[in-house]
């Protein structure tokens, strides 16, 4: 008898266990549960493939941001760097045959791989610089992303303002091979996939490579878990703090470039914000703020969900203030859940 | 092993009296104790100025001092204000 009721304690306690560890999971499923018993239709092919294509150009930041979020850090200055990448980007592949251009001696259009290389450029050198600041400077990564994000902001400004016709106005009308290459699609087993989305499966691919089949992945886990005990096994901190710094970097360069030719429209304002969703699709997803912990396919979950629930909202019409209440909530709960299981481990 | 036979005799015979005290003179010694004195505290101040390196760039967790049950506590309270916050977004939309 005794024994009965202390198995079925142990098992009430696995129960609320298993609940506590992955309550952000059930309420979102239940939220999105919600959603398509209100909405029906909300469960249709094209809303999943909206869906999928708003959350690429996020997973391939989340992806680079992630790699910081192993190391223990974090990124502030995401966002403003997709927005300085992205209107670099967008000024060059301006269609020919718009007078208002940004740089009106371009006369032929430019091979896309141009501004690609420009972009990637452009934020890697922000970000390895945060790298810097983290890995030789030993600065909080909170501090040094904060600033770069504001020098980023303000380069971004003064680029973009600094058009011929001396306006404000965002970068638009495009070559449109450059926006054929996220919006163009391909037929798969009778579905037209839009390219973004093979692109953030691909960066997947190749993210889970690096961090599960090399030594710069693994050295990574290690720095993040344990910094210390890293550098007396013989790992180079500094060298892979720098390393993950500049793939984040790669991974922003690419995800700017495609964020241009999906919004068709660039201005001081793109980016804003972005570090918050790709942060909290990573916490969502499972990489804890402690350091060490995550994976690739958590991410992808992460942010495709996250990219779900925002989706529904505005599907539903919810007001838009009320998405940014619900989205800091989330965000505070994912993290509350990461505590908890730091709080268990210790 | 190969690379240390290779060495040339002159650095051999450099070395090789430096390493057994017992080839030295007094004053030798008292030097070489010295020298290795000043090694040894060189290294230990290396050490200790890596170690508030390392302790600078402290986790972000590390200085969270609540207990498993305020969490569990802080979590449903968070779960019931989400499904709240949806709850009235989605009634306020549809009224």
């Amino acid at each position: 008898m005794e024994k009965a009721i202390a198995k079925n304690k142990i098992d009430k306690r696995k129960v609320s266990e298993f609940l506590l560890t992955y309550a952000l999971y059930f309420i979102l499923g239940i939220i999105l549960l919600v959603v398509i018993i209100i909405e029906p239709k909300f469960l249709s092919l094209t809303n999943l493939i909206n869906i999928l294509k708003q959350a690429s150009t996020k997973g391939i930041l989340a992806l680079g941001c992630a790699g910081l979020i192993v190391l223990a850090g974090t990124d502030l200055s995401l966002g403003r760097i997709l927005g300085l990448s992205a209107a670099v980007t967008a000024s060059i592949v301006q269609s020919v045959t718009y007078a208002s251009r940004y740089y009106p001696q371009i006369t032929k259009p430019v091979p896309l791989i141009v501004p690609l290389l420009i972009s990637i450029v452009i934020a890697t050198a922000i970000s390895a610089f945060n790298g810097f600041g983290v890995a030789k400077l030993h600065l909080h990564a909170f501090i040094v992303t904060l600033g770069t994000s504001l020098i980023a902001y303000g380069i971004t400004c003064i680029y973009v303002e600094n058009q011929a016709m001396g306006s404000a106005m965002a970068l638009s009308t495009f070559d449109l091979r450059f926006t054929n290459i996220v919006n163009g699609t391909i037929n798969l087993f009778g579905v037209q996939i839009p390219y973004v989305i093979l692109y953030f499966f691909l960066a997947s691919f190749i993210m889970y490579i690096i961090w599960n089949k090399t030594t710069l992945g693994k050295n990574m886990f290690a720095v993040g878990g344990n910094e210390e005990a890293a550098a007396v096994s013989g790992v180079n901190v500094t060298k892979t703090i720098m390393g993950v710094y500049i793939i984040a970097g790669i991974a922003y360069g690419i995800g700017a470039f495609l964020e241009a030719a999906r919004v068709q429209s660039v201005s001081t304002s793109t980016g804003f914000n972005y570090e918050l969703d790709a942060i909290s699709a990573c916490v969502i997803g499972g990489i804890s703020f402690s350091g060490g912990v995550g994976n690739v396919p958590g991410i992808m979950v992460g942010v495709i969900i996250l990219q779900a629930i925002n989706y529904s909202l505005y599907y539903l019409d919810v007001n838009a203030y009320l998405q940014f209440i619900v989205k800091g909530v989330i965000i505070i709960l994912a993290v509350s859940i990461d505590v908890r299981k730091y709080l268990k481990r210790k | 092993m190969t690379k240390d036979l290779q060495r040339p005799n002159d650095e051999l015979t450099e070395t090789v009296p430096n390493e057994d005290p017992a080839a030295l003179t007094l004053e030798e010694r008292e030097a070489l104790l010295v020298k290795k004195e000043a090694d040894l505290s060189k290294k230990e101040s290396e050490i200790e100025a890596s170690k508030v390196n390392l302790r600078f760039r402290y986790k972000l967790y590390d200085r969270v001092n609540v207990s498993v049950k305020t969490m569990n506590i802080v979590i449903i309270v968070l779960v019931i204000v989400l499904v709240l916050l949806v709850a009235y977004g989605i009634y306020d939309a549809r009224n």
